[in-house]
């Protein structure tokens, strides 16, 4: 029997298996090349990188919580800059996909970062990071209107010609909106989900846990909502979806694709198991192999819905199916 | 690999609430005294994180490593249920630790509390490179001055502090420092651990003495390796704008362990 084939294309990208870290959970990759060879890796994604370097949030920045954690970074980065000088060229040795994952404060931001990354070597997409819960302004405000979403890829995209991919945040009261809006400014793939708005309290000292108050739930706590929202834009829009949300096991992974995802991203899971990643790809080959079935793209969006729209109108029940 | 799998050979409760585990690593485990291993303490996805727990001691050329915790919380209790013959998933050494100078003829070491358990491995490796210790060791009470057998295995006997008076010196661990270099001639540097608040009261007492200070501090860590930010760190003495990149180190690489010059 042949060898699966785990190999996708995501927005003018060729990954040879679709299993990628999720930015900001695996640095610009050093340390996890210790761990093992990144080229083993689908594609790498890296930390948020911002046009200035920044600083971060105040401790306590990361707080456990059931079965997942929260996290208040704030952008913590060295800025595009050193980025280019100190980073990239460690990530240039790998014959791996580089994602570079931007963010900025103004519009304005987004597009210079998109410029001044146009044509550097080594670079094979962007992934706009519009979703961010812990930064003040810039963020989560684009990510959370769809006009804004649509005005930040807009602006990356007249710059940059580079695939692109856009990032969104599950705070919001409509993902597909935002997902239609940043698609027709030009985003030729979605990623999601961001992590969730969250805080934790500390009962003895009468006090917010994190530094920043609130921080970002992620871990397998969120994987039923990244599933649901995945499965939900998945349907709606043309561009391909990558899938992210508490993946911890093969399982998960196939999971999300089921419900959509031409390919899947690893975060939080990675800081308990670093080699996470690569008994994922294993996983998927032998799942493919054990079901006889020749490509990872023959399960994309395979999940079998009952018919008609659930929650829908006539089924009686809430738009969520609960209460 | 950094990532390896143990063998626990040994847990037992040392005083209510503090274990010490023992377990041998697959092959030899080198570490400077100060690094953490960050120990997966369940296989399972809950509790999500690992946990660091400092190196507390290093045998036999590092085929045998003890740790001593406090159980306080989730996480350490569940290590605490680990038994003889279970695997333990580690991570590690990690972090940078001590800085020791091989030609001192003399070492201060201050710890309160579970502080002692790197300061324990520190002890270890001094004396075996011959340089003599003064050791003081602080808690609340006597019950919880931990490794004083083991410290006194390696020739080590501490001048001991309780808050409650019930052994040694009445007071804080810091207070005996203060008594302690009053009487004595100050040494080139001395090595701390134990809760935030004792760091900051023996750097201030050493400051006046101009005594640079290696201290290993805590933070809520997530990967420990460096890779996530979680673990932010600034340190007092540096300054460094509070919009500037460094302004926050990374305590699981560039530390845990901090040096202090008294520079400001
Ligand atoms: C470098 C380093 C070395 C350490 N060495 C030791 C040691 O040798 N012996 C020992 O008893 N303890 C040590 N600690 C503290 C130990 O890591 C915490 O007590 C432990 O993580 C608590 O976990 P828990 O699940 O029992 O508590 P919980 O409060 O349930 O933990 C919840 C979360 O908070 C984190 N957390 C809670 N308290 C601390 C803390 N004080 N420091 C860092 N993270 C914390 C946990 O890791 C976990 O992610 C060390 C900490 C660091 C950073
Ligand atoms: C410590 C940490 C840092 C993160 N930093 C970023 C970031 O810089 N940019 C970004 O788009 N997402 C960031 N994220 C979100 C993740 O990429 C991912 O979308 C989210 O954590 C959900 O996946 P998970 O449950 O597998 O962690 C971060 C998440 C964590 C836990
Ligand atoms: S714990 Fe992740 S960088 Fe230190």
């Amino acid at each position: 029997m042949t060898v699966p084939d785990l190999s996708v294309e995501i927005a003018r990208i060729k990954l040879k298996n679709p299993v990628m870290p999720a930015a900001g959970c695996f640095g610009f990759g050093e340390e996890y090349a210790q761990f093992f060879d990144l080229n083993r890796l689908g594609a790498i994604v890296v930390k948020a990188v911002t046009l200035k370097p920044v600083a971060g949030n105040p401790p306590p920045r990361v707080v456990e919580t059931p079965s997942g954690m929260l996290n208040a970074i704030g952008w913590q980065n060295p800025g595009l800059e050193r980025f280019l000088q100190d980073k990239l060229p460690f990530l240039r040795r790998f014959q791996v996909p580089v994602i570079v994952n931007l963010a900025g404060y103004t519009v304005g931001e987004y597009g210079e970062l998109a410029a001044r990354l146009e044509g550097v070597d080594g670079i094979a997409g962007l992934e706009l990071n519009i979703s961010c819960p812990n930064v003040r302004e810039g963020g989560l405000a684009f990510g959370a209107s769809p006009r804004q979403a649509a005005l930040v890829t807009a602006a990356v995209r007249r710059n940059s010609r580079l695939p692109l991919i856009v990032k969104l945040s599950p705070n919001v009261t409509d993902i597909v909106e935002v997902a239609e809006a940043v698609v027709e400014a030009g985003a030729e793939a979605i990623a999601l989900i961001n992590t969730l708005t969250g805080m934790a309290v500390d009962l003895e000292r009468r006090r917010p846990l994190l530094g920043n108050i609130t921080g970002g739930l992620s871990g397998p706590a969120i994987k039923p909502v990244a599933l649901y929202q995945v499965w939900r834009v998945a349907q709606r829009v043309s561009v391909p979806v990558i899938g992210m949300g508490g993946i911890a096991s093969t399982r998960d992974a196939l999971e999300f694709i089921l419900a959509g995802a031409e390919a899947v991203a690893v975060g939080a899971a990675n800081f308990k198991e670093p080699l996470l990643m690569l008994k994922i790809i294993e996983g998927l080959k032998d799942y493919l192999a054990g079901e006889g079935i020749d490509r990872i793209t023959d399960l994309t969006g395979k999940l079998a819905c009952p018919e008609g729209p659930p929650g829908g109108p006539g089924s009686g029940g809430s738009s969520d199916g609960a209460g | 690999m950094l990532s390896d799998q143990g063998l626990v050979t040994n847990l037992i409760k040392v005083a209510p609430d503090y274990y010490e585990l023992t377990f041998r690593p697959p092959g030899i485990l080198k570490a400077v005294p100060g690094q953490f291993l960050h120990l997966a303490v369940t296989g399972s996805h809950d509790p999500l994180l690992r946990r660091p727990l400092s190196i507390f001691d290093l045998l036999e050329g590092g085929k045998k490593c003890r740790l001593l915790f406090k159980k306080s919380g989730r996480g350490t209790a569940l290590l605490s249920k680990f038994q003889a013959g279970e695997p333990l998933d580690y991570i590690g050494p990690l972090g940078n630790g001590f800085t020791i100078y091989p030609g001192s003829p003399w070492e201060l070491l201050v710890a309160g509390g579970i502080g002692v358990a790197p300061l324990h491995y520190l002890a270890r490796v001094l004396t075996e490179s011959g340089i003599k210790i003064v050791f003081l060791l602080g808690a609340a009470n006597r019950k919880q001055l931990l490794a004083r057998s083991s410290l006194s295995s390696l020739g080590v006997e501490p001048l001991l502090a309780t808050d409650d008076g019930s052994a040694g010196y009445r007071g804080t661990v810091g207070e005996l420092l203060v008594d302690y270099l009053e009487k004595n001639p100050a040494p080139d540097r001395l090595y701390c651990c134990g809760p935030p608040s004792m760091i900051e009261q023996v750097i201030n007492i050493a400051a006046r003495w101009k005594i640079p200070v290696q201290a290993s501090h805590e933070e809520r860590m997530a990967c420990g390796i460096g890779a996530c930010m979680g673990c932010a760190f600034h340190h007092p003495e540096e300054d460094t704008n509070p919009t500037d990149y460094h302004y926050y180190r990374r305590l699981c690489r560039e530390g845990p362990v901090i040096s202090y010059r008294h520079r400001r």
